[in-house]
């Protein structure tokens, strides 16, 4: 992947929720919506399918679908790809929030305007992880920097996320282990894929 | 923990501690909710007093709460002598200024205090039984095993640490096995999962062991050297063969020999055993049975290997110095509060001092704690929210949090000592137990000069002989004052009485009435009682990571990423009954009724449902109504998970 | 803009806008054979435009700062649309402005219809989004074919004979309500098994046929029998219904709808293996 973002082990992630406290504690958000978010894929325990978790915030796309359509220009990418938004830009329009197809960008009813992940560009900046990153205590959340190179096994999309609007989002997801979940997870990509 | 404050006196970041070995810099939910719960804007920040009409609490200054609390505990015990109230602390928050409340006691002419534990000490005598002390290895050396086994034990959601290391021993190669009647976040990782009834373990690991020794992949080497009444335990595997297991588990012959051979097979091996393999009856056989199948393969002293439950490197603290212990103490099964709160005689019951525990929302038949509560003449109850138990009291004083005291901290995983700092002041009028000891003992009178005045040197002085000096450090970072190497046992030395594994023990006949060697014995409410024709479900009630029991259950931060609050139930005893995902059900047995969503989920197996214990915050099922009272059959634990239900659609 | 169909205020404002723009495109794009008639299509057109856009602004997080909008322009369709929107309205009021002289000019008056046209397309562009999926393809031109039916049937309604002889109408209601038809049929395809429904289909077939009666038949019917009160309140009516319904319709990609369509298929797969 091109751009600073995430990578997500989903045989490490245990859907724990500590990155979506860190966050909330890093960037004081006590009473807004989180930026991050945790998503059970089958929490039922569906023998059909492997159970996993898609811990999400901002994937600072190639091709931001939110910079594109804001038009107010509040958006803007750094060099090493990470998308930041400009409160003081914003108009409230929540445009964002339509054209973004990650559920990414959160409105806050009482400032007026939206929010969202900024990689923690400020700790990235004095050679921190992000909040979230630190925290994971699994370690499978990781932060990528911009051209990172990854193993082969990395995937772009897994069941469950995919990129329906070209926004190339600098995300990667590593697929789960175990000699169960192994199969489960093989036959779930292939029934995805038909 | 390493926190940082903002320039008001809040938190500003929480992160984990690199210095400390085990957990090597890593927080977990719990550690990073504290944030939210500190100034959470259901804190209790004054004493308050019930209303005596229409319900509800009034706040009342300090002075005014301990004079009344103190003319009422006076003439209790006027009429009926100092054990007629109850001293109760449950486990919400640990260090060794805890014991102090014993100051007061004492003083006070003596309490009915609660013995016996509601989380693990059948486990705890099974290995002290069998191993001599609970000890184990270094959790860092988790990951140079090659073949992990974990029996009753959920450390993707009750230990994320070590689930950690697990990982990363799997990522070298190791074969991760779970032994667990459930599917969890555990059990989705894993190689190997069989899902026994529960209360059948100990059949289970005398199968294991009966097929890995007639394989003789047994360590005969160690065994000649270091076991005890092998020869005794070597015959009684010759009742279990695997048709007999597979019959009593509920597993497959061919898993039961595949589990056995693949853990005979790899070395090393690590078994790493639960609670929740202990919360029954025959807990204290079954955790022998468990327990000692690292012996039986050698998988004993060696990095990688052994038998994992608890730690207790860490708890070398001295005692408390304390007033003399009276003549009116006294002490009942904590397992059994309930009952004791409603049939204890000469004297009875008639007070309660509540503090660090929820016992109306955890313990065995929890509705009957709160009814027996409400009889009494004076409930006091000590806690930063208003918990279930604090709506019984007359008084519910505020409590402190973990940063707004010193205190000394031991564990239960790792041999590290730990100082807590106090890094804030109490907010509002909150003042830690300690301080509310010493100011009720002054207003009895009594001797205060038992309570610190500077915590930090009296602190200081419990640290054990020859390590006085070690508290500077201590404030710098954990500590290991054990002395001993990362391998338990390496040394092949065991505090037993014959200085080997105990195959058989008659400490273990003596002490409890158990079989010398174990054996397995079904559940007086199991699966194949009488009572199992009525009500045919085993009711699991486990732990979940987003608490720790009940605590943090009520932050609007851990609502949002919690698990659901559902019954899980498998298909085939749901559609038997006519439910379906999502219905609402009532859970019930003949000592209560519960009502909740239920969750079909193929991963539970057949004539198992499991509900996650510790909710007990806005109408929530109380899981606790149905579980019993009972006492394992050794050292005095909790039977939470022998519990027959049914379960209708509603 | 949340996803429910209870967001009014954009309903109001795209109604409006539409009504309002395909108004001063019918106005101004004929020659002037009935210029009062013309005239008050364009005053109501930028009297609808400009109300429109007041309620958007109030829907807007911080309306002090709308102005910012403009920034976006060669970047953001949201950008083009209200920059094509003050043009419209500014336009419009220049042609107006030119009524007293007693006519209007070729030159100015197709400008101003272009540019209205321009915002109408624009409108559906706002709304071309890859996340949202219902909102593509023949939606895109729905605001275009309903502002200028409602503009036709408008002027037809108040206009004098010249105007009715020369009206578009009968040939842009008929293009709308194929252009709607088409999308409906493109809905009513992609709601397969897989999906999670947002409408259910008897819904969704019941209130479009509601709209081609009320928007498309319904006026042109009361156009023929010479009723033009009733006509101008059917396509307003319809046209709420038809706004309305489009955003009830908006099915937005999410990470949630994505997981939900997978655990759907594992449900499914097990089912049939």
């Amino acid at each position: 992947m091109s751009g600073a973002g995430f990578l997500v082990d989903l045989h490490r992630c245990v859907g724990c929720g500590s990155c979506v406290l860190a966050c909330r504690i890093e960037n004081g958000r006590a009473d807004e919506l989180a930026w991050r978010r945790v998503l059970p894929l089958n929490l039922r325990r569906h023998p059909g399918g492997p159970t996993y978790f898609l811990s999400v915030a901002c994937h600072h796309c190639g091709e931001p679908a939110c910079l594109r359509g804001c038009p107010s220009r509040a958006y803007e990418q750094r060099a090493d790809g990470v998308v930041v938004h400009h409160e003081d830009r914003c108009l409230g329009c929540r445009y964002c929030e339509m054209t973004c197809p990650f559920g990414t960008p959160k409105y806050d009813e009482r400032l007026g305007v939206v929010s969202k992940c900024h990689l923690c560009a400020d700790r990235l900046d004095q050679g921190l992880a992000p909040a979230c990153v630190a925290a994971c205590p699994t370690e499978a959340l990781r932060y990528q920097g911009p051209g990172a190179v990854m193993g082969a096994d990395a995937r772009a999309g897994v069941p469950g996320f995919v990129d329906p609007a070209g926004c190339r989002p600098n995300i990667r997801f590593a697929p789960p282990k175990g000699a169960r979940r192994v199969v489960l997870f093989a036959a779930l990509e292939k029934m995805v894929r038909r | 923990m390493l926190v940082t404050l903002d320039e008001h006196g809040g938190i500003a970041r929480i992160e984990g501690d690199p210095s400390n070995p085990a957990t090597g810099g890593h927080v977990c939910l719990k550690g990073l909710g504290y944030a939210r719960r500190v100034g959470y804007r259901d804190r209790l920040l004054t004493p308050m007093r019930r209303r005596r009409s229409g319900g509800g609490f009034d706040p009342i200054a300090w002075d005014e709460v301990l004079g009344a609390i103190s003319e009422r505990l006076t003439r209790i015990r006027a009429t009926n002598g100092p054990s007629s109230v109850l001293y109760y602390e449950g486990s919400g928050s640990h260090g060794a200024l805890g014991g102090l409340s014993m100051a007061f006691w004492r003083q006070f002419g003596g309490c009915t205090t609660t013995y016996g534990d509601l989380c693990w000490p059948a486990g705890l005598e099974a290995t002290r039984l069998t191993y001599g002390a609970n000890i184990h290895n270094h959790p860092r050396l988790t990951r140079d095993s090659r073949f992990i086994l974990i029996w009753g034990h959920n450390p993707a959601e009750t230990n994320i640490h070590q689930w950690r290391l697990i990982l990363d021993a799997q990522d070298r190669g190791a074969i991760v096995a779970v032994v667990d009647p459930r599917s969890t976040d555990t059990t989705d990782a894993a190689d190997i999962h069989v899902q026994p009834r529960p209360g059948t373990d100990a059949a289970l690991a005398l199968g294991l062991a009966r097929i890995i020794v007639d394989a003789g992949l047994h360590d005969t080497a160690f065994l000649g050297a270091h076991a005890a009444g092998f020869e005794q335990y070597r015959a009684r595997l010759a009742d279990y063969p695997v048709e007999r297991v597979a019959d009593i588990t509920g597993i497959d012959p061919a898993a039961i020999h595949g589990l056995a051979l693949a853990y005979g097979r790899t070395r090393p091996a690590l078994l790493i055993a639960g609670f929740g393999l202990q919360r029954h009856h025959r807990a204290g056989q079954a955790m022998r049975a468990v327990a000692l199948l690292p012996a039986v393969t050698g998988n004993v002293g060696v990095a990688g290997g052994g038998w994992q439950y608890a730690n207790l490197a860490s708890h070398c603290l001295r005692e408390l110095p304390l007033p003399p212990e009276p003549d009116g103490m006294r002490a009942v099964p904590v397992s059994q509060v309930a009952r004791h709160l409603e049939t204890l005689t000469d004297p009875p019951i008639r007070a309660a001092w509540i503090e660090r525990g929820n016992p109306c929302s955890q313990n065995p038949a929890a509705p009957r704690v709160r009814t027996g509560l409400a009889s009494l003449d004076l409930v006091v109850v000590v806690d930063q929210f208003m918990t279930p138990t604090a709506e019984c009291a007359d008084f519910v004083l505020p409590a402190k949090t973990l940063f707004e005291e010193e205190d000394l901290v031991t564990a239960y995983w790792h041999p590290y000592l730990q100082w807590r700092a106090k890094i804030v002041e109490p907010p509002g009028q909150v003042k830690p137990e300690s301080e509310i000891w010493r100011l009720l003992c002054e207003r009895f009178g009594y001797d205060a000069t038992w309570f610190p005045v500077d915590k930090i040197a009296y602190l200081r002085q419990l640290l054990p002989a020859g390590h006085e000096s070690a508290f500077e450090a201590l404030m710098e970072r954990p500590l290991d004052l054990s002395g001993r190497g990362d391998v338990a046992f390496a040394d092949r030395r065991f505090p037993t009485p014959s200085g080997k594994v105990q195959f058989a023990s008659d400490e273990a006949a003596e002490r409890w009435g158990v079989g010398a060697v174990p054996e397995y014995a079904p559940l007086d409410e199991g699966h194949s009682s009488a009572l199992a024709s009525r009500l045919p479900l085993q009711l699991l009630s486990c732990k979940t990571r987003d608490r720790i029991h009940s605590q943090f259950g009520n932050l609007d931060w851990v609502r949002e990423v919690e698990r659901p609050h559902v019954l899980d139930i498998s298909p085939q005893d749901g559609s038997a009954r006519g439910i379906t995902d999502g219905a609402r059900v009532a859970v019930w047995n003949d000592r209560g009724r519960i009502e909740l969503e239920a969750r079909v989920t193929p991963g539970i197996r057949p004539g198992v449902v499991h509900i996650l214990e510790g909710w007990c915050h806005e109408g929530d099922p109380d899981v606790n109504a149905l579980t019993a009272e009972g006492v394992t059959d050794m050292n005095h634990g909790a039977t939470f998970y022998e519990c027959l239900v049914d379960v209708e659609r509603i | 803009m949340s996803q429910s169909s209870g967001n009014m205020p954009l309903v109001w404002f795209t109604s409006l806008a539409v009504a309002g723009g395909g108004m001063i495109a019918s106005s101004a794009w004929r020659a002037p054979s009935d210029l009062s008639s013309q005239a008050v299509g364009l005053a109501f057109g930028t009297i609808a435009l400009c109300t429109g856009i007041l309620v958007s602004l109030s829907h807007l997080g911080r309306t002090s700062r709308a102005p910012l909008a403009v920034r976006g322009v060669g970047r953001s369709a949201l950008s083009h649309e209200i920059v094509l929107a003050g043009a419209t309205v500014a336009a419009a009021l220049a042609l107006l402005a030119t009524y007293w002289q007693g006519s209007f000019s070729a030159w100015p008056r197709l400008a101003v219809a272009a540019t209205a046209t321009l915002f109408l397309l624009s409108i559906g562009r706002v709304y071309h989004l890859g996340g949202q999926r219902t909102w593509r393809g023949a939606a895109v031109l729905m605001p275009l074919t309903a502002g200028l039916a409602c503009g036709e049937v408008f002027l037809q309604a108040i206009g004098n004979a010249s105007i009715r002889e020369d009206s578009l109408a009968y040939w842009i209601v008929p293009i709308d309500a194929l252009v709607f038809t088409v999308r409906w049929w493109t809905l009513a395809r992609n709601t397969s098994a897989l999906m999670p429904q947002r409408v259910d289909a008897s819904r969704l077939h019941n209130l479009s046929a509601a709209r081609l009666l009320i928007f498309d038949a319904v006026p042109l019917v009361l156009l023929d029998m010479h009723v033009a009160g009733p006509a101008i309140v059917a396509v307003a009516l319809g046209l709420a219904l038809d706004r309305w319904l489009f955003y009830a319709l908006a099915d937005q990609h999410t990470i949630e709808v994505e997981i939900a369509r997978v655990e759907a298929m594992i449900e499914r797969g097990s089912r049939i293996g």
